[in-house]
């Protein structure tokens, strides 16, 4: 017979709800102390967190000059950027090499190396590295304007005498037979620049063969021009490596990168033709409780996305270049998160309140569960196999004594 | 576990206070018995229960004798007793309510009556059965003989001839001799008894006495060839709240701790009925 106790049986879903509406109140107390404590712990959490930021759309065209974004002439760049282009933008935009533009404010190079280590060791360093690059690319741009200026002038001179070059080889000036003749009078009569000659001689030596033209010996004349911008580049690179391990430059280019986002109308976005016809980047700016960076942000954006944009974009067949400018007129840095903390106090009342709605149904469920007390009398029989011969309810004294109690008051009134 | 165990023990002690409190206030256990002003619910319960032992015993010549016993105590056993007692009376029958709990019994209290002299008393030859059987007020067709004066040895007593024969007289006289008996689970009192009443009853608790307890009550009984009329459910609970926790084993042990001074009677009337 003991091992028939175990027969109360298993639970049904309505013992379970009936169950739970039994303890309805303390599921409501505890409901209610987990929402409250919920909503405290979220108030407490968020009370001083404020989001400011604003949104920039920038509208991009493959015309050299801005267009007028709602003229229905605009439904002729169906096409000119397809998904792929603008998801190859958004990713430029969203890379180190973007943000660190946006660091530079455009430049090439850091400011002041001050700015960006506090260890003065470290700081002389990169500040040499600094004025080494800016130097050479000084140089280098000037030595560039130099040279095409000079291969222009040996191009004209270049194409105007082109039959006394033989003249000129046999003189021993010029080391290859000419593939045109040029006429060594007719070089010395039009360039009055000894220089130029013998920049134009010197050329020729060196990169003369029977397949170069004009064209080639120009090319090279700016390559030659840009040996300078070479030395410039390398120079560039190793203070903007040296740049690059300093401490205040990951933190920054963390900040920058997580403070903007950059979205474009992507294919299954598009939901009428006139969006279609317009090729947008949307620009969102928020940073935790710090207007003054988020403003620093809107500006350097404003600036810098146009440049890089124009820079990068690639062009269309047919079409002559890439336009990039603001359409909205982007509203200034606000707060964009009212009611932030009262969202995320309902947010966490709820969760905290569900959570322990869900755990306190289970204690209540495993509590029951192991309550081994008689609580139905069926159970007997089924269990035990002998008759239940009555069911006694609870007698409740205290409703018979108030009764008497009510009763002889009557009476007392009544003899009154 | 033992966090829990003792975390139970603690509301079962302050439950327990709770109730004697309660018992206090309530001021006797006259206020158990069935009167006009108990509920319709609790009457008609009783008159069921009635109905059913009635039909449960096998009618013999002469009375029926009934016990009623439980596992442990505070189940409500002698309450159920009684009230059952004074059913049967106002069915017209003669009966006679025995209180053969000799360590603690309580029925003398639920008709204002002292214990002493009763059936230990009877029973250890000092005094006549007429003496120790008295009408009830509530009823003249219940009379009840009370537990009497505390014995060292209730168990002997009850075992004896005497016993015995008491029963036989009683059933002799009387309609239906309804016997209140200590716990089966605690004392082995009840299980003197069972084999020579015509049938056992076991009252049991609603969401207070564990199935466990049952189960082992009704198998010492069967053991002991105990005839098993059925089990009596008491202070059934509509609404079924959970309840409370009442690991109420341990306070039954010293519950039914022998006494060297005799219980104080509370309101029990200078002359007994008889």
């Amino acid at each position: 017979m003991e091992q028939k106790v175990q027969a109360e049986e298993g639970l049904s879903l309505f013992d379970i709800i009936r169950l739970l509406l039994s303890k309805i109140k303390i599921l409501i107390l505890v409901v209610t102390i987990s929402g409250i404590a919920g909503g405290l712990l979220a108030i407490r959490q968020t009370k001083d967190i404020n989001y400011w930021g604003t949104s920039v759309d920038f509208y991009i065209n493959p015309y050299n000059e801005e267009s007028d974004t709602d003229s229905e002439s605009q439904y002729a760049l169906y096409g000119a950027y397809g998904v792929h282009v603008m998801d190859g933008m958004v990713r430029l935009l969203r890379s180190d090499s973007f943000a660190e533009q946006l660091m530079l404010d455009g430049a090439t190079l850091p400011a002041s190396a001050a700015d960006w280590t506090a260890n003065e060791t470290e700081a002389a360093a990169l500040q040499e590295k600094i004025d080494a690059a800016n130097a050479a690319l000084k140089t280098s741009a000037e030595a560039t304007t130099a040279r095409l200026a000079a291969t222009e002038n040996n191009e004209k001179a270049l194409t105007k005498l082109n039959y006394q070059w033989t003249a000129l080889y046999v003189n021993g000036v010029v080391k290859h037979a000419a593939f045109n003749e040029i006429e060594y009078q007719t070089i010395i009569s039009s360039l009055s620049n000894v220089d130029a000659i013998k920049t134009l001689i010197e050329l020729y030596n060196t990169v003369y063969d029977e397949t170069n033209g004009t064209e080639a010996i120009m090319e090279l004349a700016k390559l030659q021009a840009t040996d300078a911008s070479k030395t410039a580049l390398e120079a560039k690179n190793a203070a903007l490596n040296a740049w690059r391990q300093t401490a205040s430059y990951r933190s920054t280019l963390g900040s920058f990168k997580g403070a903007i986002s950059y979205k474009y109308l992507g294919e299954n976005d598009i939901e009428n033709a006139q969006q279609l016809a317009k090729s947008f980047i949307y620009v969102s700016i928020s940073v935790l409780d710090n207007e003054a960076f988020a403003n620093l942000l809107l500006e350097r954006i404003k600036k810098v996305v146009p440049m890089y944009v124009e820079q990068y974009m690639p062009v269309p067949a047919g079409y002559d270049g890439t336009n990039c400018q603001i359409t909205s007129t982007a509203s200034s840095i606000h707060l964009t998160n009212p009611g932030y903390m009262r969202n995320q106090a309902i947010k966490m009342g709820i969760l905290f309140g569900l959570a322990a709605a869900v755990i306190a149904c289970v204690i209540i469920i495993v509590i029951d569960r192991s309550d081994k007390r008689l609580r139905d009398h069926e159970v007997i029989t089924k269990a035990f196999n002998v008759p239940v011969l009555g069911v006694v309810p609870t007698i409740d004294t205290d409703a018979i004594i108030s009764k008497k109690a009510k009763l002889k008051e009557v009476n007392t009134e009544a003899k009154k | 576990m033992k966090l829990f165990s003792k975390f139970q023990s603690l509301k079962q002690d302050k439950r327990a206070k709770a109730a004697s409190e309660k018992n206090k206030h309530v001021s006797h256990r006259s206020e158990y018995l069935l009167n006009e002003d108990t509920p319709f619910d609790v009457t008609e319960a009783f008159r069921n229960l009635k109905a059913s032992l009635s039909v449960s015993v096998p009618k013999k010549q002469g009375g029926v004798s009934i016990m009623l016993t439980s596992a442990y105590p505070e189940d409500g056993k002698t309450t159920v007793t009684v009230n059952l007692a004074l059913m049967f009376a106002l069915s017209n029958a003669k009966v006679v309510l025995v209180d053969a709990d000799i360590r603690k019994g309580r029925v003398a209290k639920y008709f204002r009556h002292k214990s002493a002299p009763g059936l230990s008393d009877y029973l250890s030859g000092q005094v006549s059965l007429e003496e120790v059987t008295h009408k009830s007020k509530v009823n003249e067709n219940l009379s009840f003989i009370s537990c009497g004066t505390q014995s060292p040895r209730p168990y002997e007593l009850l075992e004896s001839e005497e016993m015995k024969n008491l029963l036989e007289e009683l059933k002799s006289k009387y309609d239906y001799v309804i016997i209140d008996t200590p716990p089966v689970l605690l004392l082995s009192d009840a299980l003197v008894l069972a084999p020579i009443t015509d049938g056992t009853a076991l009252v049991c608790r609603h969401q207070v006495s564990y199935l466990s307890d049952i189960s082992r009550a009704l198998n010492t009984l069967n053991f002991s060839k105990a005839n098993v009329l059925g089990v009596i459910v008491n202070d059934y609970k509509k609404l079924t709240n959970g309840g409370y926790f009442s690991n109420y084993k341990n306070y039954k042990y010293s519950y039914y701790k022998y006494e060297t001074e005799p219980e104080k009677e509370d309101d029990a009337p200078a002359n007994g009925n008889k």
